[in-house]
């Protein structure tokens, strides 16, 4: 109730304010070229500031050298009042007039000198001059070789773990790896799914479209197959697991490093890369490769749909088609390439994660750049492997 | 009695270390004789904990060095670090127990890998570290169902499970009650009742600093500034040991805060 009447105040400067603005401001006429302005009532921050129309209107007349603020009988007081006199203050000096407030009671004189004080030193800004381009250059040369010096020494921490697995020496937990494959497996096909089917369809419905043209629409399932197969079901279920998997890798081990969990880890003798990173690799290196074969599944029945629905070829004449189209190479590039992106994914979410900062921000920002690091890792693999493959003729 | 006399088994000299342009560490040399208890002393960020990582390795040094038994540790390679590390014992701050872990597997954790006991006398092992700590009925418990005083204690049992050669204790009474806090004090006299076992606490508990100690250290802006019994503590007049010891809210620590 109450919080309502004061906004109404607040809101409604109407005849009721003005009425507010004389009882707590009076402003004499000038004499001598001096202005008196006088100050009472309560000024608080909950209720609006008088209008400056009366002083204004005051210095507006011409010669008025001096604006005398007293203090008219002043009520509760705030730093409104400081505002307000600045208004004041700064109207005054527009005009040649000085402002006298000698008169005011002392606790506000002392306020005033403090503000004016801090306004004459120039707020000191955090920003620094800009170094020189050659530091600049120089700074980020050593920081990009830093990470770079870092990236290599995770690398030869997990190729370590590797060679112990190989070996048959790894220190895991074997419920880590189940728990990290449930994770990427099952949980991610109603999404793996949706995506693929859609852009099987999108594939299909563009080639379509084109192929329509020269009456080569047959070629549609031809497309759609190679182009599924060999690449993008991988491409695409690799990105859904970045953003999926991979981030809630770099959750968990971020996490872990806020609570010490991985120095309490080393301490006891083992290392992160072996008893952390490898069960995650291992378990989307090994369920990427099956999401990629159910994600060209319905990859191709996106195509399909298109087939049949816009082109009207029976489903017998679209499947003949693209098993025509395909060999089991295509299929092993495909299958090889998500193996990869799953590897990549899994140790981009895992660096992020063991080298998070020591703070909940600092295992956001770990989870993001694990997403981003991880896509563009896929991208930039998938470029050499199909470097790779051009060469080999396959 | 444990004298401070023994071989030096712990030397840290002239170490170093800033994160970023933090300097946290700026030369510190401390002598830790072995079989001694030795408590560090500081306020908040004054870089206790960062000590105490560089002493197991946890850390490298930016300068300086840590010697283990006359080895450095701060420049030997991970491989060759985490054998070494098999003679320490370290408990944490916040507890840092492996939150995906029961109170039992998270105690059971280094004697599964190290103690070479079956899994009866895994268990049995973990049973009496627990009743070292006085906690009852947590065995089956995730962390997350824990106390913050029951996770640090459960982390101190965790820490001596194998009992280690040399104990790490990262502010083991914080947080807990008096008699908690004697418990473990008691305990860590006890331990270091060993000749052999040396320990490295940190506390802001003056009682129990005093239980504790063969000798405290005190770290004021990245040094050592004293070292030494508990007695040359109580009677030492350094401003900075001076306000510390007397919770004056006016001194040297205080002035460093601006
Ligand atoms: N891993 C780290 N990265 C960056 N700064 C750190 C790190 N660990 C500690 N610090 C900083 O070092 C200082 C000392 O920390 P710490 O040793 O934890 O203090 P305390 O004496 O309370 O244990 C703090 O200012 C802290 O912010
Ligand atoms: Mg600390």
């Amino acid at each position: 109730m109450h919080r309502t009447d004061r906004k109404r105040t607040v809101g409604a400067p109407g005849a009721s304010g003005e009425a507010l603005d004389a009882e707590r401001l009076r402003c004499g006429p000038p004499e001598n070229g001096e202005v008196r302005v006088e100050l009472r009532g309560p000024w608080t921050l909950d209720r609006p500031l008088p209008s400056l129309g009366p002083v204004e209107a005051a210095l507006a007349r011409g010669g008025v050298e001096r604006l005398r603020v007293t203090d008219g009988g002043l009520g509760e007081w705030d730093s409104s009042v400081l505002v307000y006199i600045e208004d004041i203050e700064a109207m005054a000096a527009e005009r040649g007039a000085l402002v006298d407030t000698g008169a005011l009671p002392r606790g506000i004189r002392t306020l005033l000198e403090l503000a004016r004080s801090a306004r004459g030193r120039p707020i000191e800004r955090v920003e620094q001059p800009r170094p020189p381009l050659l530091v600049r250059v120089g700074d980020r040369a050593v920081w990009a070789w830093r990470g770079a010096v870092d990236g290599l020494e995770f690398g030869g921490e997990v190729a370590a773990a590797v060679w112990r697995f190989v070996r048959g020496r790894a220190r895991y937990r074997r419920s880590d790896l189940l728990l990290a494959i449930q994770q990427c497996g099952a949980g991610a096909l109603p999404i793996v799914s949706l995506l693929n089917f859609l852009v099987g369809l999108i594939l299909g419905f563009v080639a379509a479209t084109q192929l329509r043209e020269w009456g080569a629409e047959i070629f549609v399932a031809n497309l759609v197959g190679i182009g599924m197969v060999r690449a993008l079901a991988a491409v695409v279920t690799g990105v859904t697991m970045a953003g999926r998997t991979g981030a809630s890798f770099a959750a968990q081990l971020g996490t872990m490093q806020v609570n010490e969990e991985i120095d309490a880890l080393r301490t006891f003798g083992i290392p992160p890369a072996e008893f952390l990173v490898l069960p995650r690799m291992m378990a989307l290196g090994l369920m990427m490769p099956l999401l990629a074969l159910y994600a060209v599944v319905v990859g191709l029945l996106g195509g399909a749909v298109v087939g049949i629905s816009l082109l009207h070829f029976t489903l017998a004449e679209y499947a003949h088609q693209t098993y025509r189209a395909l060999d089991l190479t295509d299929l092993g590039v495909g299958i090889f390439s998500a193996a990869v992106f799953g590897v990549l994914v899994a140790l981009a979410g895992c660096y992020k994660g063991l080298r998070c900062g020591r703070s909940a921000a600092a295992v956001g920002e770990a989870t993001t750049s694990a997403v981003v690091i991880g896509i563009v890792s896929i991208v930039v693999a998938m470029a050499f492997i199909t470097w790779g493959c051009n060469i080999l003729g396959i | 009695m444990n004298q401070a006399g023994g071989p030096t088994k712990i030397s840290i000299r002239g170490l170093h270390k800033a994160f970023g342009a933090k300097k946290v560490l700026q030369g510190v040399d401390l002598e830790v004789p072995e079989g001694s208890s030795t408590v560090i002393m500081g306020g908040s960020g004054a870089g206790k904990s960062v000590l105490l990582k560089h002493v197991i390795g946890l850390l490298r040094p930016d300068a300086g060095e840590v010697l283990v038994d006359g080895g450095d540790i701060g420049h030997l390679h991970e491989g060759d670090l985490n054998t070494v590390r098999r003679q320490f014992g370290m408990s944490f701050q916040e507890g840092a127990l492996f939150d995906s872990m029961s109170v039992f597997d998270n105690i059971a954790f280094p004697l599964r890998r190290h103690s070479g006991l079956d899994p009866d006398g895994v268990a049995e092992r973990v049973r009496e570290c627990l009743r070292i700590v006085n906690l009852h009925d947590v065995e089956g418990k995730m962390p997350a169902e824990l106390s913050g005083g029951m996770r640090r204690r459960v982390g101190f049992a965790r820490a001596i499970a194998l009992k280690p050669r040399i104990l790490l204790f990262d502010e083991p009474t914080t947080g807990l009650d008096p008699v908690m806090t004697a418990l473990i004090a008691d305990t860590i006299r006890a331990l270091t009742e060993d000749e052999t076992v040396t320990a490295l606490t940190i506390t802001h508990d003056l009682q129990a600093a005093y239980a504790i100690a063969d000798r405290i250290a005190m770290i004021f802006q990245g040094r050592i500034v004293f070292c030494g019994p508990p007695e040359a503590f109580q009677t030492n007049t350094d401003p900075v040991v001076e306000q510390f010891r007397t919770s004056n809210p006016i001194g040297p620590w205080t002035e460093a805060e601006l």
